[in-house]
C-alpha cells in the first residue's frame, strides 16, 4: 500500500464517521420521516433543521454584524494582549523591581478563572465592545506575557556571549539574539491566544451584551429557537478552526528555522 | 634571533589567576574555586598555539578571560591581560565547542552577520560569506537553516563565521570536540588550510594531544586546577601538513612519545 493510497483511505474514512455521526443525530432527532425521536429535537435540533436555518440566516445575512461584532472583539483583545505581554514580559524580565512587586498580583490574577471577571467588566464598561475586549485582552496578556517572561529567560547564553565578542553592541545583541529568542516563544503560544481570543469574546457576549454572535445563541435560546443556537455554534467552530489553521500558517511561516515537531 | 626580530606579541598573560566566587547555593565550596593559577602565556602574530590539558583544567577559562568574557561577577580576576591588535582594532574571533549558529538564521546570514554587526551593506557581507561558504564546500546550502545542516557542516559554518569578518586573532575552545572521528580530520585538515592561508594568530585550545601537535606551531602543556602552565613545546613539523600522511610519519611520533609522557605527568 502506497502513502497515497494511506491517506486516501484515512480521509475517506473521516469522511464517513462524520456522517455516520450526523445520520444517527439525524435519525434518534425524529429525521428522515421515521418518527423514531428518541431525543427531543427542542433541545437537540437535528443537522437538517440546522443547516435549514444556518442557510436561510446566511443568505438573509442575519450572522453578518454579529460576527463582525465578535470578530473586532476577539481580534482587538488578541493584538492588545499580545503587545502588552510582550512589553510587560520584557519589563518583568529586565527589571528585578518591578517583577519582585508585581508577581503577587500577576499570581493572582492568572490563577483567576477569568470568564469570572466577564460580570465585573460588564458592570465598569457597559454591554458595549469594550468589556468584551478586555475579556479578551485578559487571558491572551498572560499567555504571551509568561511566554515572553519565559523566552527572556531562556536566550542561550553563549549566543550573547559569541555577539558581545563579535563586537556587538547591547541594541545590536537585542535585535539579533534577544528578539528573535523571545518571538520563537510568542509565536509557538499564537495558536492558544487566537482561540482564547475568541472565548473571551464569546463569554464576554454571554454575560451582557446587545451584539455578537455569543449574543444571538443567547438570544435563540431564550426563544427556545435550538435550530438557531446548534447554528451559531457551527458558525463559531468555522471561524475557530479558520483561525487555528491560519495561526500555524503564520507559526510556521514565522519558525520555519525550527525542525518540524511531531506535534499537531 | 633577538628578541626585536621575532613577530610581534599578539597575546600576552602575566601572571593570571582566577577565582571563581563561590555559588551561593553551594556550601562545601565557600572560598570558592581556583581555576588559574599564575599562568603565563605569550603568542605571538601567526602562531598557532594549541593549549592541552586535563579536562576541567581551566582552558575554557584562560580563553574567556582573554576575550573579556570575565565579569566581576563571576569571581576574582588579577594578573596583566593583554591582547595587541592591529589597527584598525577589530572584534577577535572566538569559536566554541557547542555550535552557536543562530538557529533563526540561514547559514548564509549566520557566515556574514559578523560583518553585518560592523555595518558591512548587504552585499558585500553577502559576497564575502559566500567566498567563505565556498571555500568550506558548503555551497548549495546558503539558504538552509542551521537544524538542516550535519554537525560537521554546522561546525565548519561556525568557524568560518568568525573567519568571515577577518579577526587578526582568533579564539578556538575545542572547536572540534563534538565531531565523529572522520569528520574532525576532515575539519582539522580544513582549520590547517584555512590558518596557513591567513597566518591569523590562533589559541587552540583542545583535550586531545595529537590533535594539538597536528595543528599547532607550539603546543602549551596545562597543569591540573588550579591550571597553570606546565611547559612549551615549538613543533618541528613543516607546513604545509597534511593530517593524514602525518598522522604516520615518524617524527609526528616521536614528538608525540615525549609529549605523552609529560601529558601523563601532567594528569597525576
Amino acid at each position: 500500500m502506497t502513502r497515497g493510497d494511506h491517506r486516501l483511505r484515512i480521509a475517506v474514512g473521516r469522511v464517513l464517521v462524520v456522517a455516520m455521526l450526523l445520520l444517527g443525530w439525524e435519525v434518534l432527532g425524529g429525521g428522515l420521516g421515521l418518527g423514531l425521536k428518541v431525543v427531543d429535537p427542542v433541545f437537540f435540533s437535528r443537522p437538517s433543521l440546522i443547516a435549514t436555518n444556518l442557510y436561510h440566516g446566511l443568505v438573509k445575512g442575519e450572522f453578518t454584524s454579529d460576527f463582525l461584532f465578535t470578530m473586532e472583539s476577539a481580534m482587538s483583545g488578541l493584538v492588545l494582549g499580545m503587545v502588552s505581554g510582550i512589553v510587560m514580559g520584557f519589563v518583568f524580565a529586565y527589571s528585578k523591581w518591578v517583577n519582585q512587586l508585581f508577581d503577587p498580583i500577576m499570581i493572582a490574577f492568572n490563577s483567576l478563572p477569568r470568564p469570572a471577571l466577564g460580570p465585573v467588566l460588564v458592570l465598569i464598561f457597559g454591554l458595549g465592545i469594550m468589556s468584551k475586549i478586555i475579556l479578551s485582552w485578559s487571558i491572551v496578556f498572560f499567555v504571551v506575557f509568561y511566554n515572553t517572561y519565559i523566552g527572556v529567560l531562556s536566550v542561550d547564553p553563549d549566543l550573547i556571549r559569541v555577539t558581545r565578542v563579535m563586537g556587538g553592541t547591547k541594541p545590536q545583541i537585542f535585535v539579533h539574539v534577544i528578539m528573535p529568542s523571545v518571538f520563537s516563544w510568542v509565536f509557538a503560544a499564537l495558536r492558544i491566544s487566537v482561540a482564547f481570543a475568541l472565548v473571551g469574546a464569546v463569554v464576554g457576549e454571554f454575560v451582557g451584551s446587545t451584539k455578537g454572535l455569543g449574543y444571538q445563541m443567547e438570544a435563540a435560546r431564550g426563544l427556545l429557537n435550538s435550530d438557531r443556537v446548534y447554528a451559531v455554534l457551527i458558525i463559531l467552530m468555522t471561524i475557530g478552526a479558520l483561525l487555528t489553521e491560519g495561526s500555524k500558517m503564520v507559526e510556521r511561516r514565522l519558525l520555519r528555522w525550527r525542525p518540524p515537531s511531531p506535534s499537531l | 634571533m633577538t628578541a626585536e626580530d621575532l613577530p610581534r606579541e599578539k597575546i600576552v598573560l602575566r601572571g593570571v589567576s582566577a577565582r571563581y566566587a563561590p555559588r551561593p547555593q553551594d556550601k562545601t565550596q565557600s572560598g570558592g574555586v581556583e581555576v588559574l593559577r599564575d599562568v603565563n602565556l605569550t603568542v605571538r602574530a601567526g602562531e598557532f598555539v594549541s593549549i592541552v590539558g586535563p579536562s576541567g583544567c581551566g582552558k575554557s577559562t584562560i580563553l574567556n578571560v582573554i576575550a573579556g568574557l570575565w565579569s566581576s561577577n563571576d569571581g576574582a580576576l588579577a594578573g596583566e591581560i593583554a591582547v595587541h591588535h592591529n589597527t584598525p582594532p577589530r572584534p577577535l574571533g572566538y569559536v566554541l565547542q557547542k555550535d552557536t549558529l543562530f538557529p533563526w538564521k540561514t547559514l548564509l546570514q549566520n557566515v556574514s552577520f559578523g560583518l553585518q554587526l560592523q555595518g558591512a551593506p548587504r552585499e558585500a557581507r553577502h559576497e564575502r560569506a559566500h567566498e567563505w561558504i565556498a571555500r568550506v564546500g558548503l555551497t548549495g546550502f546558503e539558504n538552509h537553516f542551521p537544524y538542516q545542516l550535519s554537525g560537521g557542516m554546522r561546525q565548519r559554518a561556525n568557524i568560518i563565521r568568525v573567519l568571515a569578518y577577518d579577526p587578526d586573532v582568533v579564539l578556538m575552545d575545542e572547536p572540534l570536540g563534538a565531531l565523529d572521528a572522520h569528520t574532525r580530520m576532515l575539519v582539522q585538515q580544513e582549520i590547517l588550510d584555512l590558518w596557513e592561508g591567513s597566518k591569523k594568530t590562533v589559541l587552540f585550545v583542545t583535550h586531545d594531544l595529537e590533535e594539538a601537535i597536528l595543528l599547532g606551531t607550539r603546543v602549551v602543556l596545562m597543569t591540573r586546577r588550579p591550571a597553570s602552565i606546565r611547559s612549551s613545546h615549538a613543533i618541528d613539523l613543516a607546513y604545509p601538513r597534511s593530517i593524514m600522511d602525518l598522522k604516520l610519519a615518524p617524527q609526528f611520533r616521536a614528538i608525540y612519545e615525549e609529549l605523552w609522557k609529560q601529558f601523563c605527568e601532567s594528569l597525576k
